[in-house]
Parts: C-alpha cells; structure tokens; sequence
C-alpha cells in the first residue's frame, strides 16, 4: 500500500494540481474534443450548463495557465470568441487523467 | 471517390464552394454532412454530441488534412438520389444558414439517434442551442420536414400530446 502512495505522489509531481476543478476539467475535455475548431462561449455555456460567471473565470484561468487560447470569429455577421485547447493544455490534461487513472487503481498500481 | 471529394461534390452540386478557412463554414459543413448521413447518405463519419451540437472530429482532420486542395477538387459524378438529397438540405435550411442547421441537426440527433421523444428532444435542444424562439420553431419545423415522424412516433407524440391536453382540460375546470 505505501508504494503504492509513494507512486502516486512521485506521479502528482507532474500534474499541474490547479487543472483539478470540475468547470476547468469539463472545459478542457470538452475543447479536446473539439480540436481547432474550438467552441464558443455560448457552445460552452449551454453544453456544459454552466453559470456566465462560472465559465467565465474559469476560461479565464485556462488562458493564463497557457491550456486555453481565443479567437474571433463570426457567425451570422456576429462577431464572436471561440475557445480551443493548446499543446501545452492537451499535455496537462493527458498527464492528469493519467494520475486519476492510477488513483483510481484502474491504471495498474504498482506503485 | 473518397468522402471528401464526394462533400466537394456535394457542395458544388448546389453551387456552394467547400472553404474552411472560417468558423462558419466548418460549422456549416459538419452540420450538413450530418443531416446528409442521416438522411441516407453515405459517408460513414462518426457523429457524437458535443457542445457545438452533432460533430465528427474524423470530419475535421479529413477537412484540416485536405485544406489547400478543397477549392481545387473537381466534383465526382453524383447519383440522382444524392442530388436530391442535398438539394433538400440546402432548401430547407435556407441555403445552409448555419443557425438553422445547427437546429435542424441537433435536434435530429436527439431526437433521431438519441432516442429521445419528441418532446424531450425540443427542451433539450433549447438547452444547448438557447437561439430565439423564431429560429428554434423554423429549425424544428425544417428538420421534421427533412425526416418526417414514423408512424410509431407520431403514436407517441399524440400520447404525449393527449397527457398535455388532459393536463389543461383539468385546468380549465377550476
């Protein structure tokens, strides 16, 4: 059991630990998806059921963190912002979903 | 033909050059690639449901992957059936206005693949496209017309549709 912890800390030295918010992990699995074409606020809002307030600080986060970038876009001659996923976010969100794995003993804990 | 050429195809068919240099686009695109597939079509793309409505992410690294090429393709020979079919796409959703298509799709994935009902299918469809009233109602009016109920669902919806008037004739009681 303590290799198996002492594994598991080794691991969590490499996942960014501010990554572990539900709003953040549903915006970053929801943009991987979506690949470079990306989403826009209201694709976000809608489909995840989140509060403006809530995405808001969020994507905001991302973007500082260097997971998320932005563009403008248009719909219907509307300008509008359309989020995406970066290298670097795609990294983080890969290395986190490793260490849940693991946590979740499904990855082989071997410590 | 490889699929692409047959979107190409597709497009030039009802006069529309395949460009994918803008968000609109690509939205239009997915959706009418969608509809086109549910309606008979044959591309074999995965479409699942993600925030932006129907989606096949192998649709866009195709498109991604065949950017440059796209407005040079020559359109393959298509057959009658095929013309028909998105010709009745592009009339239907007002020559590919994208709102219109992303209603019409994602409420035909709901309803059609999902499974819901029918009138499960319109309140979740207002949660994820939360457009105006106007465009949900011509949207929805479209996609029926595109792939008209069975009959079986036509049963179910005067079901649904009885449990509601049940509802308002007690109402009208007191």
């Amino acid at each position: 059991m303590e290799d198996r912890i002492l594994g598991l800390v080794s691991q969590a030295k490499l996942v960014n630990s501010k990554i572990f918010s539900l709003p953040r992990l549903l915006i970053l699995l929801s943009l991987e998806d979506l690949g470079e074409d990306g989403a826009t606020f209201t694709d976000l809002r809608a489909g995840l059921e989140m509060k403006d307030g809530i995405l808001h600080s969020n994507l905001k986060i991302l973007k500082k963190m260097g997971y998320i970038d932005e563009k403008e876009v248009e719909l219907e001659n509307k300008k509008l912002t359309s989020y995406h996923i970066t290298a670097e976010g795609k990294e983080a969100l890969s290395i986190a979903r490793s260490w849940l794995t693991r946590w979740l003993g499904r990855g082989g804990l071997d410590g | 033909m490889d699929r692409v050429e047959k979107i190409v195809s597709c497009f030039k068919e009802v006069g529309v050059s395949l460009r994918i240099d803008r968000f609109e686009n690509r939205l239009i695109i997915q959706k009418a690639v969608f509809l086109l597939e549910l309606i008979g079509m044959k591309f074999d793309y995965n479409f699942s449901l993600y925030v932006r409505g129907p989606y096949s992410p192998d649709l866009a690294s195709e498109l991604y992957a065949h950017e440059g090429k796209l407005h040079n393709m020559k359109p393959c020979p298509l057959s009658e059936s095929e013309k028909e079919k998105i010709t009745r796409v592009y009339e239907l959703s007002n020559e590919f206005e994208p709102k219109i298509l992303e209603i019409m799709a994602t409420y035909l994935f709901i309803w059609k693949v999902k499974g819901e009902s029918v009138n499960e299918a319109l309140i979740h469809l207002k949660k994820l496209k939360p457009y105006p009233e106007t465009q949900i109602v011509i949207g929805v009016s479209r996609a029926k017309q595109l792939l008209p109920p069975t009959e079986n669902e036509i049963r179910e919806m005067k079901a649904e549709f009885k449990a509601w008037e049940d509802v308002s004739d007690s109402d009208a009681v007191y």
